[in-house]
């Protein structure tokens, strides 16, 4: 036997009752998600969901600590230092059982779910490769902190007060670059695969630079190892892989005036800014900075409820004190930003008889019209589907949600379907199957007209299934204006 | 042929605090010597670094010719390292030890690795996670042993060892050491039991090389002397006494030129005094050279 299979064989085996009980809890998410829960119990099921993803998330942290430190690569005292084992092979060992049992384990319990689901096996290689993408940065990340320390509760602490810094610098940076960068594309308009192949890189470059530094001892390689990590979420330099909308046709985005309102005991300033992306659209205002006196405040945020109309949006800015926009009153407010409009448009998967065992098979489900209703005007419901949804894996840029469209063909009515979850089935959720099992998902759902006489539609009416795209269109607004006074009643 | 272990001009500090300083030293071919010194002496840290578990500072050290920064994983096939406090491998028993090992050498030989076992009196099937120290050691003395090592580099090996269970151990190492020559660069306190191990004794002080010379030597030089008479003066002992200490009547030291005119010189120096002569243990040998270099008050001449 050569070393290696030797010393895999070896970790497995002291580990193993370990690693036994950490599949029990990747088994049981799936499982805690799929159980009919009773309507009193849903509550308890997303708290258990929620505790198993935590528990499967630190007690990894902990095994990868366990099987990195029990041959530890900077510890004195580690026996096999000073045996015939190069580091390169121990380190070789080290990964492949880590990879093999904290991916490989739900990389199986996801093709198994695959399997009971009947999901078709083409989709097979981009759902392990989404499992893949999402399970390894967590694994490299502990075999990074497991082998720069000794114990595992300072692997556990090091690692999460390095999450901790990350984040940090991270919003730190985004105010910096929002600031100072305005050019700079970040990475969260990046597509998931781009993301997450540049995140796992640069965990593996981390990883070398670290263990470059524990043999040199030169605190220069940490830095550029912390520096690449977080470096990656300002990928400026990978294209933006967000579908473009380009500039719409319409007037460009405007400020129109600026509005104060009460909270509580503070004061808001918002803006209302005009936009040609139509009523549909989720507007929000992205990358922005305002300036009003000495008072300056990053802008990233959604639109506020109050919607004024549908080409217009109002925004909040800054908050402020009654009495400092009582002083500020008139002095000029710059606003700097973008406003990032995401369109929805709908693109056809298939169309197909609205008859029973009439399937649609696409790239992202997989379903099949179990019953048809007469409609009349008591029995809205059109349709009952049973399918399966293939989420995005990250890799195939595929939509994750459909929509369903009837459309009689004599008269060439059409009317969207509303899709009416049965009971139960809400708790298989995005929350309640993260990471694990979320590639797949099986609904079995009632399609129901919007309350609207549908006696015109018969046997010959065609269903258009249709996925939702999303396009984003990303439009500079700058503008100054008068600090306005406060409205009556506010003090 | 060339020495096996070689340092020159060594030096390692951590931080301000200076390990070793500028230590030469070379172990022969075939020859075992113990390194010896005080706690913090630097013993531990030129063994690390000598199997390169710590990088030296300045200087170099050699194991087998290599720089021991340059050392692969295989020069392990040849060098056996064990040391107090070394952690062994998650092993259920001495078995599973000795089964984790094996492939790792070509030399392994099983019939070696029962016959050691049989001197320390390890039965295979010892539970080791919960085992005593003393026992920890033994099964990894048997790991360390049992390739044929060409070169062994042990520190501490009898730490909080019991007395039967020490010389069990340094049994085990005499068995290969004689059968088959091997070099062995040794560092302990456990001076009384190694001494029918070792070939030459070199001695650590705060960091630096006091001296390293054949055991022969240095018992042939090494005398206990008990001075007893009226008004002896200490300050015409002879160069190289080192530890002279009063007693009732006299003054004992260490005299480390001892040659045969030693008595002649006494006698001549303190005409009227009585003197006792004895061979020194390489342990008492050892504290006399400590106390001095602790107390340069008390040394005359050099070592």
């Amino acid at each position: 036997m050569t070393v290696l299979p030797h010393l895999i064989a070896h970790d497995l085996r002291v580990h193993g009752p370990l690693f036994a009980a950490w599949a029990g809890i990747v088994v049981a998410h799936p499982l805690v998600a799929i159980l009919p829960w009773h309507e009193d119990a849903v509550a308890f099921g997303w708290v258990l969901a929620a505790a198993l993803v935590a528990a499967r998330i630190l007690l990894t942290v902990m095994l990868v600590a366990g099987l990195v430190q029990a041959d530890s690569p900077n510890d004195d005292s580690a026996f096999w230092r000073t045996r015939p084992i190069r580091p390169a092979t121990m380190a070789a060992a080290k990964l492949s059982v880590a990879l093999a049992v904290f991916v490989g384990i739900p990389l199986i319990v996801v093709l198994s779910v695959a399997l009971a689901l009947d999901v078709r096996v083409s989709h097979w290689p981009a759902s392990s490769a989404g499992v893949v993408l999402g399970e390894a940065p967590l694994v490299l990340a502990a075999v990074i902190a497991a082998a720069l320390t000794r114990r595992m509760s300072t692997a556990v602490v090091a690692l999460t007060a390095a999450a901790g810094v990350l984040a940090i610098v991270e919003t730190s940076l985004l105010d910096a670059v929002i600031h100072y960068r305005p050019w700079l594309r970040l990475a969260e308009t990046s597509a998931d695969f781009t993301w997450m192949a540049a995140w796992v890189g640069t965990w593996l470059f981390g990883a070398a630079i670290a263990v470059w530094w524990r043999a040199t001892g030169r605190p220069a390689a940490a830095i550029a190892s912390g520096a690449s990590v977080i470096g990656v979420f300002f990928l400026w330099l990978l294209p933006a892989t967000y579908a473009s909308a380009g500039a719409p046709d319409g007037p460009q985005p405007t400020v129109t005036r600026l509005d104060v309102w009460q909270v509580g005991h503070g004061v808001k300033l918002g803006a209302a800014i005009t936009h040609p992306f139509g009523g549909d659209a989720a507007v929000s205002l992205s990358r922005g900075l305002v300036t009003v006196g000495s008072h300056e405040q990053v802008v990233d945020t959604w639109p506020l409820g109050r919607s004024l109309s549908s080409s217009e949006r109002l925004f909040s800015l800054l908050d402020l004190s009654p009495s400092a926009v009582a002083k500020l009153q008139g002095a000029p407010v710059t606003v700097t930003a973008h406003v990032v409009g995401a369109i929805t448009r709908h693109r056809l998967i298939a169309t197909l008889p609205l008859a029973v065992d009439a399937r649609v098979d696409s790239a992202n489900l997989v379903g099949t019209i179990d019953r048809v209703y007469q409609p009349t005007d008591e029995a809205l419901t059109v349709a009952d589907v049973t399918a399966t949804f293939l989420r995005g894996t990250g890799l195939a840029f595929e939509p994750i949600t459909w929509s369903a469209i009837v459309t009689d063909r004599q008269s060439g009515r059409r009317r969207q379907l509303l899709r009416v979850p049965n009971d139960g089935d809400d708790l298989r959720s995005f929350l309640r199957l993260p990471i694990l099992a979320r590639p797949f998902e099986r609904r079995h759902q009632s399609l129901r007209a919007q309350g609207t006489d549908l006696r015109g539609f018969d046997a010959t009416a065609r269903i258009e299934v249709v996925a939702p795209e999303r396009e984003t269109s990303v439009l500079p607004v700058t503008a100054t204006l008068p600090m306005p006074g406060l409205p009556g009643g506010i003090r | 042929m060339a020495d096996l272990i070689v340092t020159q001009g060594l030096g390692r500090t951590f931080g301000k605090v200076v390990a070793l300083d500028d230590v030469g030293l070379h172990v022969p071919t075939g020859q075992a010597v113990g390194l010896i010194g005080s706690n913090g002496a630097g013993k531990s840290t030129l063994l690390k670094i000598l199997v390169n578990l710590l990088p030296p500072t300045s200087g170099r050290a050699e194991l087998c010719g290599v720089d021991s920064r340059r050392l692969r994983a295989s020069i392990f096939e040849r060098v056996g390292y064990m040391a107090e406090g070394q952690h062994l491998p998650r092993v259920p028993d001495v078995r599973a030890l000795l089964d984790y090992c094996r492939p790792f050498y070509t030399r392994w030989d099983d019939a070696l690795a029962t016959r050691l076992m049989a001197t320390l009196d390890l039965p295979p099937g010892t539970p080791l996670p919960r085992a005593s120290r003393g026992t920890r050691m033994k099964a990894a003395l048997v790991a360390t042993l049992a390739f044929h090592p060409e070169v062994l580099v042990l520190d501490e090996p009898l730490e909080g060892l019991d007395p039967l269970t020490r010389e069990q151990v340094v049994d085990g190492l005499l068995e290969l050491v004689s059968a088959e020559g091997t070099t062995v660069l040794l560092a302990s306190h456990d001076l009384d039991v190694l001494e029918r191990l070792l070939d030459q004794v070199a001695m650590l002080h705060d960091a630096r090389l006091v001296f390293q010379e054949p055991l022969e030597t240095l018992q042939a030089r090494y005398r206990l002397v008990e001075l007893t008479g009226p008004a002896i003066d200490a300050t015409l002992l002879p160069a190289g006494s080192l530890d002279v200490r009063p007693m009732p009547d006299g003054i004992s030291f260490l005299t480390t030129s001892f040659g045969s005119d030693t008595e002649v010189t006494l006698g001549a120096t303190f005409p009227g005094a009585t003197f006792r002569i004895a061979r020194p243990a390489l342990r008492e040998a050892f504290i006399a050279h400590a106390r001095t270099l602790r107390g340069p008050a008390s040394t005359r001449g050099a070592a």
